[in-house]
């Protein structure tokens, strides 16, 4: 059997390859940056407009599956991209979407586009140390809001100082179950919450212990899926659903595992 | 209005223990392996412990100068 190449069917088909594993890394890496499924499909198909082709996302709990066509729908090319283990940025997020129109505005080549883009993901993050000092600035300012007074601020600013840090190091550096690090990051939080009932500081010690573990609560989550909810997208609603369920799971579990060591009831 | 009451079940002497662990854990997560760290180089410029396969051997500041 002859095998007969068409060298302009070569070239449009390596063009719409490399422009769908463009897209669908791109889209895995905003899925997993903590972007709402609406975003990310007006993205991909920005930039896809941008390579006169057009594209199908589908958005599963662990993959990206992306579908690329040539204008005339004769031509296809699927993939199917993990989504990578990344904590939330929104940052990279951010910049991946001025990304999506400089491509659109400045007609950037796919070439061009993928050198931003890898350049956009080594900008190096906030520095760690600053963001515990704010996580737990956060989460002392809840307590307030809670009518806590300065003592229960203080107790719960060194309790998420704790906390937090321990979460960072078991599920980051240590790459430990994130479950685990959330059972043991509320667990430790609430334990240190709890010096407010031992060592009778200030007059709002249930007030401290009940917001030492707001810094846990996964907020992006439950508003992601609640998004995705509105716009039709029931599987990732779902999965984001799910996954929030089981770290609020986790937090609680950590909360009730010090109480009843502390001996404290409810 | 008071949605929900927290109360203490009387104070235990352990309860304060078990709060201070956990800083200590904390510190330990923290600083731990650096100050391990630390010491090993310390000692392998001013050698107090030393090892060979099986033994081990203290060695005293002292002994150097005699």
């Amino acid at each position: 059997m002859k095998m007969i190449s068409d060298p302009t069917t070569a070239v449009s088909h390596n063009q719409l390859k490399s422009t769908a594993l463009f897209l669908s890394e791109y889209a895995a890496t905003l899925l997993a940056c903590g972007a709402t499924t609406l975003r990310i499909e007006k993205n991909v198909e920005r930039i896809a407009g941008s390579y006169q082709t057009h594209v199908s996302v589908t958005v599963f709990p662990l993959h990206v599956m992306l579908t690329v066509w040539d204008t005339s729908h004769t031509h296809s090319y699927s993939n199917c991209e993990k989504i990578k283990a990344h904590a939330l940025n929104f940052e990279t997020n951010t910049q991946l979407s001025k990304l999506s129109w400089m491509i659109h505005d400045q007609r950037l080549t796919l070439e061009e586009a993928e050198s931003i883009y890898h350049q956009m993901l080594s900008m190096p993050r906030l520095n760690p140390w600053l963001v515990l000092l704010l996580v737990a600035f956060a989460n002392a300012s809840f307590c307030r809001l809670f009518n806590g007074d300065y003592a229960a601020m203080a107790v719960v600013f060194v309790a998420t100082l704790n906390g937090y840090y321990i979460k960072v190091k078991l599920q980051n550096d240590w790459h430990w179950d994130f479950r685990i690090a959330t059972i043991l990051s509320g667990l430790t939080a609430a334990i240190i919450a709890c010096s407010g009932f031992v060592f009778s500081l200030g007059k709002t010690p249930d007030i401290a212990l009940a917001t030492s573990v707001l810094f846990l609560v996964p907020g992006i989550p439950f508003i992601n899926s609640v998004s995705d909810l509105i716009h039709g997208h029931y599987i990732c609603c779902m999965s984001r659903f799910i996954q929030a369920v089981i770290l609020t799971f986790c937090l609680s579990l950590g909360l009730c595992l010090a109480l009843l060591i502390m001996h404290i009831t409810i | 209005m008071k949605i929900l009451t927290i109360l203490s079940n009387g104070i235990k002497e352990t309860d304060s223990l078990i709060i201070f662990s956990c800083l200590a854990i904390t510190l330990l997560i923290a600083f731990g392996y650096s100050a391990y760290q630390k010491l090993v180089k310390l000692n392998q410029s001013h050698p107090i412990i030393s090892w060979d396969e099986d033994d081990v051997y203290m060695t005293f500041e002292d002994e150097d100068d005699i």
